[in-house]
């Protein structure tokens, strides 16, 4: 498969993490109203290299990391 | 093909981006059935309304008798509240395994540890039961001991003066709760009701959340100079669907973590406030419970808090039909099910006017889909579903076989999970665990906050009222 721009979404990013459980615990008191396992968050996580909240289809970063 | 011949372009710039190929994005898809609580929600909500049913169509009472709770009790001393247990304990013991099997199960599916959901979820039955007691106490309306708020006081003196364990929370599923609650209220909501009161709901929702994001963010952006993507968060979150509609946005204008976290002690902090202070103002006016329950919809900012308000209220003033009906009204069918829109709406000014040069691609409209809040189309289908099932009965059937045997147990039993919602978001509300939010994060939502108030007061009350007035009747 290429490497092509579809392919650099954040969540192919090592450093994209939207595991729900981890969200929360790197947000707390987002689950006194809300939720992680919520549809609304549509599966977007933290990027731990900018601290950024983002959507994981997101694609414009140049630190871009495969997951292994 | 080979690594040197991998097409590379501008935007992959770094050596590890070239040389490896990355997995093709795949996005949650159909897993999104079993691993999002608001699917769950229709499930369970959907399940419970046609256990409910064939139970009805058989002439059983299973229903009534996993709906019990001691709320209705009306007992005047300590002794009799015993005798009700005791005499009622395989039954309370039936349902406490109802409730355990059917979100430990789904919760454990999602991704929830069941050795820490089980011990978690025992501990909040238990005070459940202890709040329904209460609210049984034939004294408890007297002394404004309502059930939603005295769970919501206990929540939070627990979570906040004891050293409860962090892992506990999870059992504390605030969202997932109110979710089925919503499922299970639509079994018992009239569909006339969305048919010739929920455009008015909707206008009315619109232009205050219109009204209310657009004062916040010019605040917060021309007045106090903060950064666009903050003020998208908070403005968002203040006037459509709290922390649910920041996270949505934040991740749609690619806002800082640390702006959602400003936005989340915002939200928890004047829904707190609002959730104690919208009863008792309503009570003092003497507010008719359905416009007291579409102000609340317009004013608080999750569902969970808002039924809790809503619900407090209801009690208060003796209809608490009405007050959960305005609500619903304004809060579900108004705002909630435009937070994929207003992300949508956000990402595209984000895209196209904020970040001009680096926007690689345009946001896609299914993002109003993948952001939609699913649950919405549980209540919907319960409403439908249960309109359907009904109408063939006369009024008079319906009063003394369907509303004592079928819609009662199904009220009583979302009751429980309501009861479960509000004692979880005092649980899980740990004060030192918020952000501080900062003077002009803080004072810019508060501006939304009181625009938001007047102007749903104002709305609910005079340019509306007539139909809210009418709810319940």
């Amino acid at each position: 498969m290429a490497v092509t721009r579809a392919n650099h979404h954040c969540l192919n990013c090592k450093y994209f993490n939207n595991e729900p459980d981890r969200v929360e615990e790197a947000l707390p008191g987002l689950s006194v109203l809300s939720s992680a396992y919520s549809s609304v968050r549509a599966e977007a996580g933290i990027c731990g290299r900018h601290d950024l909240f983002l959507a994981p289809w997101a694609e414009q970063c140049r630190d871009f990391q495969v997951r292994k | 093909m080979d690594s040197k011949d991998k097409p590379t372009t501008d935007y992959c710039e770094t050596k590890v981006c070239a040389d490896e190929t990355p997995p093709a994005p795949v996005l949650m898809g159909w897993k999104e059935l079993y691993l999002k609580e608001d699917w769950w929600a229709i499930y369970l909500g959907i399940g419970l309304m046609f256990f409910a049913l064939i139970a009805f169509s058989m002439g059983s009472n299973a229903v009534k008798l996993l709906a019990i709770n001691p709320g209705g009790v009306h007992w005047t001393s300590l002794g009799q509240l015993m005798g009700h247990f005791q005499q009622n304990l395989h039954l309370y013991m039936l349902q406490f395994l109802f409730w355990l099997v059917i979100f430990g199960v789904s919760t454990s599916i999602m991704g929830i540890k069941l050795s820490k959901f089980i011990p978690s979820f025992i501990f909040l039955y238990i005070l459940s039961v202890m709040m329904f007691s209460i609210s049984g106490w034939a004294n408890a309306a007297k002394y404004n001991l309502e059930p939603p708020l005295v769970a919501l006081i206990v929540g939070l003196i627990l979570a906040n003066l004891f050293p409860l364990p962090k892992w506990l929370d999870a059992g504390f599923r605030v969202e997932y709760f109110i979710k089925t609650g919503i499922v299970l209220l639509g079994a018992t909501f009239p569909v006339t009701l969305i048919v010739t009161a929920g455009p008015i709901a909707l206008l009315q929702a619109t232009i205050i959340s219109v009204t209310t994001c657009l004062v916040i963010y010019f605040v917060a952006t021309k007045f106090f100079g903060l950064d666009k993507r903050l003020a998208s968060v908070i403005s968002v979150g203040g006037s459509v669907c709290g922390v649910s509609a920041s996270m949505a946005i934040a991740s749609s204008v690619k806002a800082k973590t640390e702006y959602l976290y400003t936005s989340v002690t915002l939200v928890v902090g004047w829904a707190l406030v609002m959730i104690i202070v919208l009863p008792f103002v309503s009570k003092l006016l003497g507010l008719a419970p359905g416009v007291a329950g579409a102000w609340i919809g317009t004013s608080e900012f999750a569902d969970a808090a808002g039924f809790a308000a809503a619900s407090a209220y209801g009690k208060m003033s003796g209809n608490e039909n009405a007050a959960i009906q305005g609500f619903t009204l304004m809060k579900v069918i108004g705002r909630d099910m435009w937070i994929g829109i207003w992300s949508f709406v956000f990402a595209m000014i984000a895209c196209l006017k904020w970040e001009k040069e680096e926007c690689g691609v345009r946001p896609s409209a299914m993002e109003i889909w993948w952001r939609f809040p699913k649950f919405v189309i549980g209540f919907f289908l319960a409403t439908f579903l249960m309109t359907a099932v009904t109408a063939g009965y006369s009024t008079v059937e319906f009063n003394s076989s369907i509303k004592p045997n079928l819609i009662q147990p199904l009220v009583s039993i979302r009751s429980w999970t309501f009861i479960f919602c509000f004692l979880s978001i005092g649980l899980t509300t740990r004060f030192r665990d918020l952000k501080a939010a900062g003077l002009k994060p803080f004072a810019a939502f508060t501006t939304g906050v009181v625009v938001n108030v007047i102007l749903g007061f104002v709305m609910s009350v005079y340019v509306f009222g007539s139909y809210w007035s009418a709810l319940g009747k």
